[in-house]
């Protein structure tokens, strides 16, 4: 589904990702780890179009999205979050979700002063899937508060939420684990799970905390000094050699 | 009319110019979050292309081509529409603090040309621009007429903006002022959307100058000093970006102000200039909206779209 | 030939302006529009000490300076220093800039007059050199003095333990203050230097000129123009910009109306921005 050849990409003369190649298969749970400073997130950023790469190739669903500009990127149903949360806080959780479908008719200045029927069927279509994510997460009665009022973990969701809206056949989460209690994490998991197994969505995922990446990847790819170390199923990731030592010797 | 009355209609006129260039950097900065240190230009493109059009035919400037008011009204808000969009096709996806100094020196440009191509212009001698309708009414109640022209437009300006921003439209306008990179994220063209909003805003200064000259009936280059912009600077921060009655009212109120300021002559030592100190007023609101209130008195609407008739 | 001895001697000045004007933007992270009037109370406080006070020349120069760093700090003190505890971006920062710039402009008005002024210096004829060029003998002690003080900045850059604080502050913050250097202190100094650098560009341009206090503003385009070409944050990128905006300014002059001169500047930084934001030099880039 989605496909990574010889990835290249320096800032400033430091190799972030050097000759980056691997594979995500369809409707798996795809795990990226690895040290601090291993590139995963450069490789997330040259994956969303954010940047764009030195060297190598990027293949999605068929088609190559290296040297797409980063908003057309989502068209080929991709969608991703961000490391630390990046809520839109002057606006309401449904306002942050509404956002977020691609192709929205309303979004013309035509549209906005002549509001033909079409426009309003899609606006609302819109708001019905908003408050089923809403619905979805468990957290419908937030519909109307600012972004910047909710706690770390309720961003969190709301981030996810937000990916949802697009109806991704990919979605990249940038560790969804970071500063969400056991509870929350433990629902996250749940979600990735069932939208994997009834919507057939692909997720692909950075994450540090090793046990949630063992007990919900399969399989795992392992980067050090931008470069792919292993890729393999928990069992085997923990029993390599060469990602102990990339751990141990930092 | 009274000299009272007179003066309250002329300040009014004044404030109803100073609102329509509010809700034209409102929609840029308030909602959009797009810097334009510009105004000023963008003003004097509207006021010039205004006076050119409806004028009576002359050989010191270009035109008139005494074409109707509104007529003269729409062009003008064209070419400052073509100005905007020859400016920034290139340099809209420069970063913020750039973009402000390039649309500032692009003001000063704008105003460099008027001030140098005399043939054009009159120079630095400014140009008279026609009263409309001014057959319409007894002399001594034109003022009044024009008031209620201008406000007329500042009202259809208003209902148009507040129907524009609030819709999925105006929704992904702030979701890139709040946050670029969701917007990219989540597939919206950020630079069309800045684009549009450049040209649109501007479009809006150059129907204010418009409104402007035919109301002072004469315009010079100094009329369009880099200090305008900062006025509407202050009205759009200080009412409240993001609201559209907020910044109307931080029209008024700096514009009172402005006017306000012209009665301390009478209690001030002679030989203290009366326009410093209303520039150093204006300067120190700045600074002190920046300090104490950066969100402005008003805040904006909790709700971004209305379109579903909440 | 003319033009390009016209040239040198803007260049010298805008150099001179822009150094201070790249380490602000750069170490305080925003670009200063109140640096104008930095420019402009450097050339009126030295005329108050030679016209009014009657000091010579020099000393008067030498004591407006450290009364402009004073001035600057306590400004710093009084708005920025707040606003970096805040953690208030750089767009807000500007906006207090011009803020100060246009209330500091009007109290300069207020203080001195709005009439032009220049200091009372007996007026000389100018020298003619080969190929029929005029320089006047004033202009000579600028072009000289800028080229002195250059030299001093550079060994104050180079040389000083604090100079190479700033230069590596200048260069990267974070790892300036990972490497335990006391930023607030490297600010105060950015201060000082900043004014020097803005006191002489004012001085020299009133001492070419005259002084009025729409000055500073006129030169700002420029400076600006001279900073961004030369890289934010780069010293010796900000002289080379400032000859290069100088030249082309008043060498244009031989070609189109000399009214346009800031254009010429204004074209050039905005072809910069489009095509190398870093700077010719290099190393700068973010503000």
């Amino acid at each position: 589904m989605l496909e990574v050849i010889g990835l290249q990409k320096s800032f400033g003369g430091i190799r972030a990702v050097n000759g980056c190649t691997f594979e995500v298969e369809r409707n798996t749970i795809t795990g990226l780890i690895g040290p601090n400073g291993a590139g995963k997130t450069t490789v997330f950023n040259l994956i969303s179009g954010f940047f764009s790469p030195d060297g190598g190739k990027i293949v999605l669903s068929g088609s190559r999205i290296d040297q797409l500009p980063a908003h057309r990127v989502p068209h080929l149903r991709l969608a991703r979050t961000f490391q630390i949360t990046r809520e839109l806080s002057k606006m309401t959780v449904i306002d942050n979700l509404m956002v977020a479908p691609l192709d929205q008719m309303g979004e013309t200045l035509f549209n906005s002063w002549f509001r033909i029927p079409s426009v309003k069927r899609q606006e609302r279509k819109i708001r019905e899937k908003a408050l089923q994510v809403l619905e979805f997460l468990e957290i419908p009665d937030l519909k109307d508060e600012y972004a910047s009022n909710l706690s770390g973990g309720q961003k969190k969701l709301l981030e996810f939420g937000r990916t949802m809206m697009t109806d991704p056949e990919i979605i990249l989460l940038d560790e969804p684990g970071a500063g969400v209690n056991p509870t929350l994490m433990k629902k996250l998991n749940g979600y990735i799970e069932r939208l994997r197994t009834d919507e057939g969505v692909t997720f692909f995922l950075i994450e540090h905390d090793m046990d949630l990446v063992m007990k919900l990847c399969d399989p795992i790819i392992v980067m050090n000094e931008g470069k792919v170390l292993a890729q393999g199923t928990a069992r085997e990731i923990q029993e390599n050699r060469k990602v102990l030592d990339a751990y141990l010797g930092g | 009319m009274s000299g009272a009355v007179g003066f309250l209609v002329f300040f009014l006129t004044y404030a109803v110019v100073y609102g329509i260039l509010a809700l034209g950097l409102n929609i840029q900065w308030g909602f959009t979050g797009l810097v334009n240190f510009g105004v000023a230009g963008f003003f004097a493109v509207g006021a010039y292309i205004a006076a050119f059009m409806t004028g009576t035919p002359s050989p010191y400037h270009l035109g008139g081509f005494g074409l109707p008011f509104p007529v003269g009204l729409l062009i003008a808000m064209g070419v400052s529409g073509i100005f905007a969009l020859i400016l920034g096709f290139p340099v809209i996806r420069l970063r913020e603090d750039y973009l402000a100094i390039v649309t500032i020196g692009f003001a000063e440009i704008v105003r460099l040309i008027i001030v140098t191509e005399k043939n054009i212009t009159k120079g630095p001698y400014g140009m008279g621009v026609i009263k409309p309708y001014k057959d319409l009414v007894p002399a001594s109640y034109y003022s009044l007429l024009y008031l209620g022209i201008a406000l007329l437009v500042l009202a259809i300006l208003y209902v148009a903006m507040e129907r524009a921003v609030r819709s999925p439209w105006g929704r992904a306008l702030r979701t890139l002022r709040e946050d670029e990179r969701v917007a990219i994220a989540f597939g919206k063209n950020v630079n069309s959307f800045k684009l549009q909003v450049l040209v649109l805003g501007s479009m809006i200064f150059g129907l204010a100058g418009a409104v402007f000259g035919h109301f002072f009936n004469f315009i010079t280059p100094n009329h369009f000093l880099p200090m305008e912009t900062f006025l509407v600077w202050v009205m759009v921060m200080a009412g409240g970006s993001g609201n559209n009655i907020g910044v109307l009212l931080g029209a008024l109120a700096v514009r009172g102000l402005w006017e306000g300021m012209m009665f301390l002559s009478d209690v001030l030592p002679r030989g203290i200039q009366i326009g410093a100190i209303r520039l150093a007023v204006i300067g120190l609101l700045l600074v002190l909206v920046v300090m104490v209130k950066p969100e402005g008195i008003l805040g904006e609407k909790k709700t971004a779209s209305d379109i579903l008739g909440e | 030939m003319q033009l390009i001895v016209n040239g040198i001697l803007m260049g010298a000045i805008i150099s001179i302006g822009a150094v201070g004007l790249t380490l602000v933007s750069r170490i305080l992270h925003f670009f200063y529009f109140g640096y104008a009037a930095m420019l402009v109370y450097g050339a009126y406080l030295t005329m108050t000490l030679f016209n009014d006070v009657g000091l010579p020349l020099l000393p008067s120069v030498l004591i407006s300076l450290p009364l402009l760093s004073l001035l600057a700090i306590l400004i710093d003190k009084i708005t920025f220093k707040n606003l970096r505890e805040r953690g208030t971006g750089p767009f807000g920062m500007m906006v207090v800039g011009i803020g100060l710039e246009l209330f500091l402009r009007s109290s300069v008005r207020l203080l001195w007059g709005s009439d032009v002024m220049r200091y009372d210096l007996p007026i000389r004829r100018a020298i003619v050199f080969p190929f029929n060029v005029r320089i006047t003998p004033n202009q000579l002690v600028i072009i000289s003095a800028a080229f002195a003080l250059m030299i001093l900045l550079h060994v104050f850059l180079d040389q000083t333990k604090i100079g190479k604080a700033m230069r590596a502050t200048a260069d990267n913050i974070d790892l300036a203050r990972v490497r335990g250097i006391d930023t607030e202190r490297v600010i105060t100094w950015t201060w000082v230097i900043a004014s020097i650098s803005a006191g002489f560009a004012g001085f020299f341009l009133a001492l070419d000129t005259r002084l009025v206090p729409i000055m500073g503003w006129k030169l700002l385009l420029p400076l600006f123009a001279a900073v961004i070409l030369g890289g934010v944050g780069n010293p010796y990128g900000a002289l080379a910009g400032g000859m290069i905006i100088g030249i082309s300014q008043e060498v244009s002059a031989g070609f189109i109306t000399p009214t346009y001169k800031p254009a010429v500047a204004f074209v050039i930084m905005t072809i910069t921005l489009l095509i190398k934001p870093s700077g010719l030099f290099g190393r700068g880039g973010q503000g």
